[in-house]
């Protein structure tokens, strides 16, 4: 039976710099021996792991390793996703696109770690800068959200998944969470 | 039977609505401080996500306890909703076919009137305990002569109200608990 090529990508627990990609196609072709992940920005670059000079991420050895995971996120990111499907010499024999996805792990995480200070101290629901700005974190990230999955926007995603990093990144003047 | 954690996002979800409505009927029940229903929101989503990634995960159990916290008295709704017909705690000898709690505001025809210090609830409330709520305050059973309280008989079904009848205008609510 001739390949049916397929993937699909998520990010482990706890680790919001990577990202775990599963090779899940079906049947066989002899001739795929590698494959070839692209990770593409709302700006149109490219997101590769560190040393990385192509614009590509390689996962090697087809059939047999059937998972790879990638560490390159810095932050949260709107992507388009291709993989590639390649014989010995790189030629491209099936492509597999994507064409919105959202990682969201930096600032979900962030999140959820907000409530922990809020079970812990439910005090600071009645902060005005911590309940309205956890708000807001929760808004970013949801519209980023909902620009992929209504729209597969990514420029707008990735406008709303900053607004949510800003909050994250500068947590000491939005989060009074050391009081 | 302790609630699981997805019984008990499934309660603030349904508590989420059920606060959203109560408020835009101009009865508000937040503690006074934050919309109750955006921060069951929020806080649902995180429970919901952080379960989804790792149902074992050692914060859920203090998290999602602060979610049920956080549904107050619009919990014992959400968990008839959620969980009817369903064994475990909350199922009674006699399943209710229908409680519907009483939220009203108080006038001169009111389900207890102005001046009113009583009432009988009807037969489906027998054997319950109750939620007694006034101005968004849950109130005690305990009287010490001069703050508001109330006494609940749930063989006669006869709720008093002690030291302090209905005022006009006043918002009350009455909770079964199941």
């Amino acid at each position: 039976m001739a390949l049916t090529a397929s993937f699909s990508e998520a990010q482990p627990v706890g680790e919001p710099s990577q990202i775990v990609f599963t090779d899940t196609s079906t049947g066989t072709d002899g001739s795929v021996t590698q494959r070839r992940i692209y990770i593409a920005k709302a700006d149109g670059s490219f997101i590769v792991e560190s040393g990385v000079t192509t614009d590509y991420n390689a996962w090697p050895n087809f059939p047999s390793s059937t998972t790879i995971t990638l560490d390159l996120l810095d932050k949260d990111y709107a992507t388009r996703l291709v993989v590639e499907w390649c014989d010995v010499s790189g030629n491209v024999l099936y492509s597999v696109q994507q064409d919105a996805v959202g990682f969201t792990s930096y600032n979900e995480d962030y999140d959820y770690g907000l409530t922990q200070l809020m079970t812990a101290n439910p005090d600071l629901v009645d902060d005005n800068g911590f309940r309205q700005h956890k708000s807001d974190l929760r808004d970013f990230i949801d519209s980023g959200d909902r620009a992929i999955s209504r729209a597969s926007d990514l420029y707008n995603a990735q406008r709303c998944y900053d607004l949510a990093t800003n909050l994250r990144i500068k947590s000491q003047y939005y989060f009074n969470a050391d009081n | 039977m302790a609630l699981t954690i997805p019984q008990i996002v499934s309660i603030a979800e349904v508590s989420q609505y059920l606060a959203l409505t109560s408020k835009t009927n101009g009865k508000i029940y937040d503690g006074g401080n934050f919309n109750l229903v955006r921060l069951l929101y929020m806080v649902r989503k995180n429970v919901d996500r952080k379960y989804n990634q790792d149902p074992t995960d050692d914060t859920l159990t203090a998290t999602s306890n602060y979610l049920l916290a956080l549904c107050g008295p619009y919990r014992f709704i959400a968990e008839q909703k959620v969980i009817a017909g369903g064994g475990g705690s909350i199922s009674p000898i006699t399943p209710p076919t229908s409680i519907v709690p009483y939220d009203f505001q108080v006038d001169g025809s009111s389900f207890i009137p102005t001046g009113g210090t009583s009432v009988t609830l009807p037969i489906e409330w027998q054997g319950l305990n109750i939620i007694l709520v006034r101005g968004g305050v849950p109130q005690s059973m305990i009287n010490d002569g001069v703050s508001a309280c109330y006494s609940w008989d749930k063989n006669t079904r006869l709720l008093t109200l002690i030291n302090a009848p209905a005022t006009s205008t006043e918002l009350i609510q009455i909770y079964p608990i199941l």
